[in-house]
């Protein structure tokens, strides 16, 4: 216990003593801070903490366009893009050198000549950096409940799922930057190559998810897309999806299925942390959809919330869970394997 | 020989590549006693403790560390262990330098804390403990790194190149430092190709060379037993001596001759031939080999940096 507890304290004062953990820190405060700071009055609403206002006769203090609008605001920008790329992007960049740190020579050596096994050093470490790098999840996380809870009067303690999950989706793309680590002790190339990795992942979500849609809910909403009779075209004859879509699409499938679900993963976010019931009719509606235009018709928005929906949340954390286990197998074995 | 703390044998590492490191090494070392491992960069003396100290796995080892098998985990908790090139994260201050190696092996906090305030003042960084490490000179980290061997009181300690980027006065402290644990029948293990500070501490050496111990013994013993006498001459030798110079083993040096002899008496003929020569003998010493005469003897031409010839039809480790 006494090992495991000075691995983990040693993983917060690497941490620590990082510049840019305090920088993601920082960063992360920032945008929490922005969005506690905007507030809503009887004119309108407020942005700085009532440093610059904004009048608005509909977005007023203690109506519902004023709550929609501050959850949609969550939904739209925190939920999808800070914590679906931003938040993991910079805890990468952050903590991708921790292994190939620990790795070098003179360092290493004075670790594992101590009575613990390799086995229980590098989990610990792994463990301990997923551990510390949940710090700024948590602080954005408290900064939104609190937000909601005095703006809007929303308390939703399921926001702070976030962490955990937040964390998992972290570790699926670090276990990669941690094998890399151990096979080449470099902190640039583990970081190259989770975000090689990552990028395969997301290229291979949105071929799937593009496929789905082709496949599946295109001819659900009366949408012809054949490339050789030209642009997509509304028939409004709603179809069945042809066999050989249906083929196509579960070769794609099949072909991702090895692969972590990274975004997925992340989109189950918006399955745990439901706002429904608080967004009333502008559930599912996106911020963007509503700056640039109308929201999209009910239907559309239930397909692509089934469309969202398509995997279940267990295949998503099991078969991810499963590649993250091989991955960290592989880096184990080679760390506890190899000469220093 | 008394209670060994070390028995070796038949250790070999062959690395990928073919390149056999060590080639069946055995030793032993008794408990209490302060041993040197000598050789030249390259002989595997770094890939040797490496292998008592787990880091290293090794193609094939027989023998016992402390009475245990080597790799025996829970056994390095009774060794302590500074490697060559020692690297201590920036971040941390000395103290907490040690409460890491501490905690690493199982050791509290608390406990770690009343060992760690000996240590800084066995070592001299009593007034430097709780500062950054980026602040130390390459001399105070590596008496960091000695500090944090002994954090867990061992048995035996590994210190490799121990005086590596050390002032005289920390080289001093460092010998003075393996006398008192010798005193406290505490073994030391120290790799070393500074041969004038291993002869004022080592009570047994082995010399390592290609990757095979080429000679091993008391020091004392070892060095006492290759005595030669130095005969000083005025003048020049005459052409006809060299035939007679070699049959002693003679080798010369400008005023010098310089023949290897236990005993005065086997000279005398040597010196019998000089004076018939005519040459004019001004003085005669006997003297013991220091180490390095006895190192560069037994290494003679093996290159420094030049490893084990590789491997050639042999399977890989």
């Amino acid at each position: 216990m006494i090992q495991i507890y000075t691995i983990l304290v040693d993983s917060l004062r690497l941490l620590k003593a990082k510049k840019l953990f305090w920088i993601v820190l920082s960063i992360t405060g920032m945008v929490g801070f922005l969005y506690a700071s905007i507030g809503f009055n009887e004119t309108g609403m407020s942005v700085g903490f009532g440093l610059k206002k904004i009048e608005n006769p509909v977005v007023v203090a203690g109506s519902d366009f004023a709550r929609m609008f501050y959850l949609l605001l969550f939904t739209s920008f925190i939920n999808d893009w800070w914590f679906g790329f931003l938040a993991l992007a910079l805890a990468l960049i952050a903590s991708c050198s921790v292994v190939p740190e620990m790795m070098k020579e003179g360092s290493i050596d004075v670790m594992v000549s101590k009575p613990l096994s390799r086995l229980k050093l590098f989990v610990t470490k792994y463990v301990g950096v997923l551990f510390f790098m949940a710090v700024p999840v948590l602080l954005l996380c408290v900064i939104c409940f609190l937000s909601m809870g005095m703006r809007v009067g929303v308390w939703k303690w399921d926001l702070f799922l976030a962490v955990p999950l937040l964390m998992f989706v972290f570790s699926l793309i670090y276990c990669v930057a941690v094998l890399a680590g151990v096979l080449w002790k470099s902190s640039l190339f583990a970081l190259l190559s989770a975000m090689v990795f990552w990028s395969t992942c997301y290229v291979m979500h949105i071929a799937e998810a593009g496929a789905y849609s082709l496949v599946y809910v295109a001819p659900q909403v009366g949408m012809d897309i054949d490339p050789m009779k030209g642009p997509p075209s509304m028939t409004g004859e709603v179809r069945e999806a042809s066999e050989q879509g249906e083929a196509s699409y579960r070769m794609i499938r099949a072909a991702g299925a090895p692969l972590p679900k990274i975004r997925q993963a992340t989109l189950l976010l918006k399955r745990l942390v439901d706002f429904d019931d608080e967004l009333g009719p502008m559930a599912g509606v996106g911020l963007i959809d509503l700056a640039f235009g109308a929201p999209p018709e009910a239907k559309l928005r239930r397909l692509a919330n089934e469309q969202e929906e398509r995997m279940s949340a267990g295949y998503i954390l099991w078969s991810s869970a499963g590649f993250e286990l091989v991955v960290l197998s592989s880096a184990a074995f080679v760390f506890c394997r190899r000469d220093y | 020989m008394g209670e060994l703390a070390l028995d070796i044998s038949k250790v070999r590492k062959v690395y990928s590549g073919k390149v056999e490191a060590l080639r069946g090494i055995s030793l032993q070392v008794e408990k209490g006693r302060v041993f040197g491992l000598l050789g030249p960069n390259g002989a595997g003396k770094s890939t040797l403790v490496k292998i008592l100290t787990t880091i290293i796995r090794p193609t094939h080892c027989e023998g016992e560390m402390l009475g245990k098998p080597i790799g025996h985990k829970p056994t390095l908790g009774r060794i302590g262990y500074l490697p060559e090139h020692a690297r201590f994260p920036d971040y941390l201050s000395g103290a907490q330098v040690l409460e890491f190696a501490a905690g690493l092996c199982g050791i509290s906090p608390r406990k770690c804390a009343q060992r760690s305030a000996e240590l800084m003042e066995l070592v001299g960084m009593t007034d430097w403990q709780h500062k950054p490490l980026k602040t130390y000179s390459k001399g105070m980290k590596q008496r960091i790194g000695v500090a944090q061997a002994l954090v867990n009181d061992p048995e035996i300690v590994f210190l490799d190149e121990p005086t590596d980027g050390v002032d005289p006065a920390g080289r001093r402290d460092i010998r003075l430092l393996m006398e008192r644990l010798r005193g406290e029948n505490r073994t030391v293990f120290v790799n070393s190709h500074l041969l004038g500070e291993l002869e004022l501490i080592c009570d047994d050496v082995a010399i390592l060379s290609q990757g095979a111990i080429k000679m091993e013994g008391n020091l004392k013993e070892l060095t006492g037993k290759q005595t030669e006498f130095r005969i000083k001459y005025e003048g020049e030798l005459p052409a006809d001596m060299e035939p007679i110079l070699k049959t002693h083993r003679c080798r010369r040096e400008p005023g010098l001759v310089i023949a290897p002899a236990l005993l005065a008496k086997e000279v005398m003929p040597l010196l019998d031939a000089l004076r018939s020569k005519g040459v004019v003998i001004s003085g005669l010493e006997r003297r013991s080999l220091t180490l390095e005469e006895l190192f560069l003897g037994v290494v003679g031409d093996d290159r420094p940096g030049a490893g084990p010839p590789p491997l050639k039809g042999r399977s890989k480790a």
